[in-house]
């Protein structure tokens, strides 16, 4: 990760209690240029609360948080300016068609002429329907329309609060590239919040994961991948379990309750030794994969090591 | 790349809230249902005056017919003469083709009506059907008629009009008691009605009649104003003499209390003669419509006029050994001050008379049938239509963005909140504007063509800061809308206020609906507060819920009551007339009105900014 780069997001030291419950406890996280962060947490963790502190819709009343080097608090309209967001499910003007919705932000930026409307409503996929009434769309249309008015005025910095909420697995693809797209071609950087860990681990660049108000770690993907130990990726062999007997004593720890089964974690340079020593000592192999380490995993260890008080 | 948010000016805001308001299809359906109301109430009322006419003018007279039998059956006679006396007068006018609302029929229709019934009645006795006794016992008033003129005839005998019986009891010799219309009217002389007496009183009554119906015949509007004329300078010349002889009276005693006191009453009396005389002479030389505007304003002038020249105190002795005085008044510094006050206030209204008469600007509710007064109604009842419809739109405007959840995404541009709640506030202004145009355009136009234009364009009266003035009609309608408008924002703010503070649409369009409605009972309730004394209540914001209360002339009170006397500063009376909108030489002011009405708006915006700027999005 390029850390020369200034982060789009800053988030230093965020606090916030809400009908006097903590709902954040001092978090600091950075947001740089043209990278997916996942931000992490079950239900009720402080995902949403610390997107509306982003989006102005709620007080920022300990730390601060500046977009692209604009404090939300002091210089409202200008880090509003570079940000652009749904935060939970986008609810639109139900009276009106998407297009009149869209015209609606348009209007509120300035400068954003048809062509944008018709650039982001092409891009979203829903150039077919956006003359119809929102009355009429399905969740996932009104993701895809939220997601449209998100970009209209090409931020520099895109949050998503459960982007995926109703759409079918088609459209998450399509979310999934379209994301990508802007953050590495066009150097976006992109917040998205979820509880969907499997969807995240397609395509975030780094995540945060928070629990209680508590951002418990960021880490990057590949961190994730190696999370455990620094002994290289783990590798899985399925085998005939008939064949079993005759494994070298070196990987007898390879061993797993399945005894189709052999896991474990080498160097990436030993691989093909070790598939040479199976054969030559007479195990029939079947296949060999790398098994990763997954957000779910990671996710799970954590917050289940931190839950319920935390660390400070 | 979006750089800055700046310098985009708050018109496309204001742009997306008016899309807004008018795309939502509730608010469409209510801006319909106000397009159709603005046609159906001009062509309703009409439609309702039409039928009322048409009742009134087919009156089937006939029924009267049935309505005598039908008394006489039941043996009350007097009933049955009243009756007939009402067909025989209403088919007097029918046969001479005047209608019940002629000029001839308004003057004479009364009394004609009476000696009609009082001539029946005498032929009920004389065909033996009743008796004077029992006419008397069931009286529907022919029994004064009677009286009267057997008073003229023969005097009433010593017996009634001396019941201590120390007269000529029973001579016949006349003895007219000095108020024929009083006493004798009353008086029981069933001891002297014989078939003579009645055939003379039959006569009596007759010619009575029969000079009625000359005048009727002879009728000259002229001639019954130039006669109004010249009883008020007959009338002039003979308060002369009398003040002329009060002062050689004065020379003898010259502090003779009752002779001071009618002194300054006649001098008082003469020095408003002027007004009283140039308000009929008006009428007498334009030859104006009886019943009219200015025959209206002029019976008003006159009515001030002497209320004026009779406020004079009595001295501090008078009013503690008068009861009636004494009872009215606290003490005899409230009484003069009442006076004055009373003096004031009539003197106000007869120069808005004057001035109305000279100038030709009619005072309002003084023409009939006006198509001026018909649009003004209507435009009147259209502005608290829209008013209603605007507190919806109002109520609904930031709470429903909360309740749908659009809020999120509203606030999140770069835009300052202040400028985002401004856009909305212009937005319903320019809606309710939009509204009250085509309020005032609908109207115009469906009055014009329901009562022609006839006095549409005329100018309006007014009276501020001590002298009447006219206003012509397009200011003087902008002027009434705009207080209309003004009685309404109030709750029209406090709708958007609640939208704002509390979030929830149904709340924030009912309370101020509610409390509309307590407000224009509370106007009543400090009406009658105020007259009974709690005089701080006019400067209060509770009487001014409906500021155009408070637009009338002091002229008003006299064309609507026929003034008040020096009595009449009652408490009762007071708050009689202002509920009947009369408020002229009250503490309560349009002035304070506005100035309250446009506080407490001021007050529940500035609140609604205060809120939403620091408002959190929690949900």
């Amino acid at each position: 990760m390029d850390n020369v780069k200034t982060p789009v997001l800053e988030i230093s030291s965020i606090s916030k209690k809400l009908g006097g419950r903590q709902i954040l406890n001092n978090i600091t996280l950075n947001v740089y240029p043209g990278e997916v962060f996942g931000f992490l947490g079950p239900n009720g963790s402080g995902k949403t609360t610390t997107i509306k502190l982003m989006l102005g819709l709620l007080r920022v009343e300990s730390g601060s948080i500046r977009i692209c080097g604009h404090d939300v608090t002091d210089d409202f309209e200008a880090a509003m300016g570079y940000i652009g967001g749904i935060i939970e499910n986008p609810e639109m003007y139900r009276y009106l068609t998407g297009r009149e919705n869209l015209e609606q932000y348009a209007r509120m930026y300035g400068g954003i002429g048809p062509g944008r409307i018709e650039e982001v409503t092409a891009l979203v996929g829903l150039s077919d329907r956006i003359d119809d009434k929102i009355a009429k769309y399905s969740l996932g249309m009104r993701q895809r329309l939220g997601l449209a008015q998100a970009l209209l005025n090409r931020p520099r910095l895109l949050v998503l609060d459960e982007p995926t909420n109703g759409l079918d697995p088609a459209g998450i693809k399509d979310l999934r590239d379209t994301l990508r797209e802007l953050a590495h071609k066009e150097s976006v950087a992109v917040f998205i919040s979820s509880h969907q860990l499997a969807e995240l681990d397609l395509i975030c660049d780094r995540i945060g994961i928070i629990n209680n108000g508590i951002l418990l770690d960021t880490l990057t993907i590949e961190e994730v991948r190696n999370a455990g130990s620094g002994a290289g990726p783990l590798i899985t062999v399925e085998i005939d379990p008939s064949t079993a007997e005759n494994l070298p004593p070196f990987l007898e720890s390879y061993r797993t309750d399945d005894p189709s089964k052999l896991t474990g974690q080498t160097e990436r340079e030993k691989i093909p030794d070790l598939i040479y020593a199976l054969c030559d000592s007479g195990v029939r192999i079947y296949s060999v994969s790398s098994a990763r380490h997954s957000i779910e995993e990671v996710f799970l260890s954590m917050t289940s090591e931190y839950a319920p008080g935390g660390r400070s | 790349m979006m750089k800055t948010a700046a310098g985009k000016g708050i018109r496309p805001l204001i742009a997306n809230e008016l899309i807004k308001i008018t795309k939502q299809i509730s608010v469409r359906i209510f801006l319909i249902i106000f397009a159709a109301l603005l046609i159906i109430v001009p062509l309703a009322t009409r439609g309702l005056d039409l039928i009322i006419n048409r009742i009134s003018f087919t009156e089937d007279y006939d029924s009267y017919l049935e309505l005598i039998s039908l008394y006489e059956e039941n043996g009350d006679f007097s009933g049955a003469a009243f009756y007939k006396g009402r067909y025989e007068s209403y088919a007097y006018f029918r046969d001479l083709g005047l209608g019940n609302s002629s000029v001839e029929a308004s003057v004479y229709l009364d009394s004609l009506r009476e000696l009609y019934s009082a001539r029946d009645a005498v032929e009920y006795i004389q065909a033996g059907r009743c008796t004077y006794g029992k006419l008397r016992e069931n009286d529907w008033g022919q029994i004064r008629i009677i009286n009267e003129c057997y008073a003229e005839a023969y005097g009433l005998p010593a017996a009634v009009t001396d019941p201590e019986g120390d007269g000529n009891e029973g001579t016949g010799v006349p003895d007219v008691p000095d108020d024929k219309y009083g006493e004798a009217a009353n008086a029981d002389i069933s001891d002297y009605i014989t078939p003579e007496v009645l055939v003379r009183i039959y006569t009596d009554i007759s010619a009575k009649i029969a000079g009625i119906e000359n005048k009727v015949r002879n009728f000259d509007i002229r001639v019954f104003y130039s006669d109004r004329v010249a009883d008020e300078e007959d009338n002039y010349a003979s308060e002369k003499i009398q003040l002329q002889s009060i002062e050689e009276a004065l020379k003898i005693s010259p502090k003779d209390k009752d002779l001071l006191y009618t002194r300054e009453l006649l001098k008082r009396s003469l020095e408003q003669k002027d007004s009283v005389i140039f308000a009929l002479t008006h009428l007498r030389d334009s030859g104006s419509e009886f019943g009219g505007w200015e025959y209206k304003t002029a019976l008003a002038v006159c009515a001030a006029s002497k209320q004026a020249a009779s406020c004079v105190p009595v001295d501090s002795e008078t009013f503690e050994t008068d009861p009636n005085l004494s009872q009215s008044f606290k003490d005899y510094k409230t009484y003069t001050k009442a006076l004055a006050e009373s003096e004031k206030q009539a003197v106000a209204a007869r120069d808005t008379g004057l001035y109305s008469l000279r100038r030709g600007v009619v005072s309002r509710d003084t023409v009939d049938d006006s198509s001026r007064a018909a649009f003004q109604s209507h435009l009147a009842i259209a502005v608290s239509l829209s008013a209603l419809i605007v507190t919806v739109i109002a109520g609904t405007s930031v709470a429903s963005e909360h309740g749908s959840g659009t809020i999120r995404l509203l606030l999140i541009r770069p835009r300052k909140r202040t400028c985002i709640l401004a856009s909305k506030v212009l937005a319903i202004l320019i809606v309710w504007g939009a509204m009250l145009a085509l309020a005032f355009a609908v109207t115009f136009v469906m009055d014009a063509l329901l009562h022609g234009f006839g006095d549409l364009f005329r100018s309006d009266l007014y009276y501020a800061f001590g002298r009447p003035f006219g206003v012509v009609f397009i200011l003087s309608d902008i002027a009434m809308l705009f207080i209309d408008f003004l009685s309404l924002l109030p709750a029209v703010s406090l709708a958007f206020m609640l939208s704002v503070a509390v979030r929830k649409t149904p709340l924030a369009i009912a309370l101020p609906l509610i409390l509309n409605y307590f407000m224009s009972a509370m106007q009543m309730i400090c009406f009658i507060a105020y007259s009974e004394g709690i005089k701080f209540i006019a400067y209060t914001p509770l009487p001014y819920s409906d500021l155009s209360v408070f637009t009338g002339t002091p002229l008003d009170r006299f064309i609507q009551g026929g003034g008040t006397g020096v009595s009449g500063i009652t408490a009762g009376t007071l708050a009689k007339e202002i509920l009947g909108g009369t408020v002229a030489g009250t503490d309560f002011s349009l002035l304070t009105g506005v100035l309250w009405m446009t506080a407490i708006t001021s007050a529940f915006v500035l609140l609604s900014f205060v809120i939403f700027k620091k408002q959190q999005v929690k949900s």
